[in-house]
């Protein structure tokens, strides 16, 4: 059962949708299934938390978003551009952040800077100027002398300034001490938050996602259970209010599965 | 890019909506005096800097906040606090529910009955804006 929520919009023209994915279905090679049918709409200039217990499809979802992966069956479009996983259909303007790639090692942060915003026709070095001080990086530190607190800095920094339409966060809070993830956080909403970039952010992270959210998407066992915007879901039950009532209602794990706060 | 300081302070409840408690927040401060009128009120930036808070949501806060009256739109500064501001009855009520309940819950605490409170409510009417005139 997926549980849909959204409040009525109070203007007639429709919003273009940022992501359309209809009956999304993924499995590996070797024939494990990963997603099942999975069909989500979020607006333009959305904040959605990815919520889900551990493999619940969560960074393949994410993968599939940004165009890496091929879908077995179902259609996807990002802004409007059918993505199907093949190179020559890799959505343009998606950034994904994740853990899982680390800036490249042998580059000073300037020297990395200038040979990223060369394949981005969007980048904005005054973006990347305001983050340096913001995440007091410097420009001649060496990527891997950088901490990994540090090495997610420049991974942000680098898809903050490339002004990506859509910006995909694969737990971007996960390892980070208080400090750094005050600074991630505060870089996120200082550049364009809500006005025309739509952002993903999944994490188990669920009270830092609380205030920064305006939409939740629920997924387990690779099938989504709810999706929708933040308040509406808000008001479907009066023991789901929160972020984490959410999680629990619409996961089929016990309490004790959520993962604590980082 | 540092957060700026907002003038107001903003509790939020888990469960609350956040842009209601952002919201009861700035008219409390509005209403109390202390954001005087025509002062610029924080842009929705500042609001989502300050609050941490989903750029979204603080842009729907200040839209209430026009929408009922107690900011206005000035072009080329952003929004600001109007003069002799006045909120609507049912954000009114609201805001005294609050005080209310913590004044109910706090006397509740002590052990006082609810004569006691209300006879020191009326005294204290009383002292601060004059004798009260029996309920009509």
């Amino acid at each position: 059962m997926h549980i849909v929520a959204h409040s009525t919009p109070s203007f007639a023209v429709a919003m273009p949708a940022a992501i359309e994915a209809s009956n999304l279905s993924f499995a590996f090679v070797s024939g494990t299934a990963v997603l099942h049918d999975v069909t989500a709409t979020l607006p333009v200039g959305a904040t959605c938390a990815l919520v889900g217990p551990n493999g619940a499809g969560k960074s393949t979802l994410l993968e599939l978003f940004a165009g890496l992966r091929m879908p077995h069956t179902g259609m996807l479009r990002v802004h409007g551009e059918s993505v199907t996983g093949a190179p020559s259909t890799r959505p343009t303007g998606v950034a994904l952040v994740s853990t899982r790639a680390l800036p490249p090692a042998g580059f000073t942060i300037t020297a990395l800077l200038r040979y990223v915003s060369a394949w981005h026709p969007r980048w904005d070095d005054a973006i990347a100027d305001a983050l340096l001080k913001e995440f007091a990086l410097a420009g001649r530190q060496r990527i891997e002398t950088l901490s990994f607190g540090g090495g997610m800095k420049v991974q942000l920094l680098c898809a903050l300034a490339s002004q990506p339409r859509v910006l995909l966060l694969d737990e971007p809070f996960i390892g980070l001490d208080v400090a750094t993830k005050d600074a991630l956080i505060r870089g996120l909403l200082s550049v364009d938050a809500g006005a025309t970039r739509t952002t993903m952010i999944a994490s188990h992270d669920l009270a830092e996602m609380e205030l920064l959210v305006d939409h939740v998407l629920v997924l387990d066992s690779g099938r989504l259970q709810l999706s929708g915007e933040f308040d509406a879901l808000r008001t479907l039950d009066e023991r789901s209010a929160t972020l984490r009532d959410l999680y629990v209602a619409h996961t089929d794990r016990s309490t004790s599965r959520v993962e604590p706060a980082v | 890019m540092t957060a700026t300081t907002l003038p107001f302070h903003v509790t939020f409840r888990p469960g609350e909506p956040p842009w209601r408690e952002v919201y009861f927040a700035a008219t409390r401060a509005i209403l109390a005096g202390d954001m005087a009128p025509s002062v610029p009120f924080p842009s929705v930036r500042e609001l989502s800097q300050a609050l941490r808070l989903n750029a979204n949501t603080a842009h729907k806060v200040v839209a209430e906040l026009v929408r009922d009256g107690l900011l206005q739109v000035k072009p080329g500064v952003g929004t600001v606090v109007i003069e002799a501001p006045r909120a609507p009855a049912a954000v009114r009520q609201r805001l005294l529910d609050e005080d209310v309940e913590r004044l109910v819950v706090e006397a509740r605490r002590l052990g006082l009955t609810q004569s006691e409170v209300l006879h020191g409510v009326q005294t204290k009417w009383s002292t601060l804006f004059g004798p009260t005139r029996a309920a009509s």
